[in-house]
């Protein structure tokens, strides 16, 4: 079998072969990685920390209940991690409702993005990702990016449904908000020169 | 997922940073967990001895005792020491002193404050 599903793979680790174990690593590394990063902002404490998530998830392996996917137990491990090992570094911890937003037609923003051109629309919409704080670029690249489900973020982030809900709909707007914002100083500029 | 919702995903998909580990960070966690498994190995076969500290503490303490008391008998009782080893010819007074007998409760006092220090060790 060339491409063993997770749960082979999480039967054979039980069944003592730890060399199974490389392989999940070597399929999840990045996302449990890109989870430490947008959270800690650092990429060596979360080269650390992703490491601790894996070291952690084998030794608790046996208490894997198979209720959920195998990669959304292991990205809620990540996730809680990241999130303690920033309390213990950090105490910055930013809310989304903090951000005071104004209501804006967020449906013409979304069709005029669609209308522009490909290069300067990806550009600005980099450019307004990275302004975003990480834990609300990864609420975003989850739902949008990684296709995943609310009731599957709400499992990793230990969210209630309409809360991941709120919060993807509050970090959209902040983000298509600076988009605006971007826009705007951009014909600002052009008008000067 | 609503239609405004797919519209978005169009648009921002594939625009997030993908930040990836070092190249040889699965080699480093397996690493870990050999090592930690050759540990735990290693803690399961541990050598145990067959007669404990303590329990040599006891037979040493039995053995002291038994030849104290074959020291002390009163001579040609079937329990004097020297009826048996004749070389071993020590002074009744020198047994029945109080300095043998304060020196031997000052030993048996270091070995229990040394075992009770031993046990009560921080770190």
């Amino acid at each position: 079998m060339l491409n063993p599903s997770d749960q082979i793979c999480v039967d054979k680790v039980l069944a003592g072969d730890s060399s199974a174990f490389a392989v999940l690593v070597e399929r999840h590394k990045n996302n449990v990685f890109n989870i430490c990063v947008k959270i800690l902002g650092s990429r060596e404490e979360a080269e650390e920390v992703a490491q601790d998530t894996f070291l952690k998830v084998y030794e608790k392996l046996d208490t894997f209940k198979k209720e959920s996917k195998f990669s959304t137990w292991l990205f809620r491990i990540a996730y809680n991690m990241s999130i303690s090992q920033q309390r213990k570094t950090k105490h910055n911890h930013s809310e989304i409702d903090d951000y005071q937003l104004e209501n804006f037609t967020e449906d013409d923003l979304v069709d005029q993005l669609h209308l522009e051109l490909k290069e300067e629309r990806e550009k600005r919409l980099k450019s307004a990702i990275q302004k975003l704080d990480g834990e609300q670029q990864l609420l975003l690249q989850l739902y949008y990016d990684k296709e995943m489900s609310v009731v599957q973020v709400a499992e990793i982030t230990e969210l209630s449904e309409s809360n991941v809900k709120v919060k993807i709909h509050r970090t959209r707007q902040r983000l298509f908000k600076l988009m605006q914002t971007t826009a705007n100083t951009t014909v600002k500029n052009a008008q000067y020169d | 997922m609503t239609e405004e919702d797919k519209k978005i995903r169009e648009l921002l998909k594939g625009n997030f940073e993908e930040a990836t580990p070092s190249l040889n960070f699965t080699n480093k966690v397996m690493d870990t967990i050999r090592a930690q498994e050759v540990l735990s190995r290693q803690q399961k076969f541990e050598y145990v001895p067959v007669i404990s500290k303590f329990g040599w503490t006891a037979i040493g303490a039995l053995f002291l005792v038994a030849i104290y008391f074959g020291m002390s008998s009163e001579k040609g009782s079937k329990y004097m020491l020297t009826e048996y080893i004749p070389d071993l010819n020590i002074e009744y007074s020198v047994i029945h002193s109080p300095i043998t007998l304060f020196a031997v409760l000052s030993i048996l006092a270091l070995l229990i404050i040394d075992r009770f220090l031993g046990k009560h060790r921080i770190g």
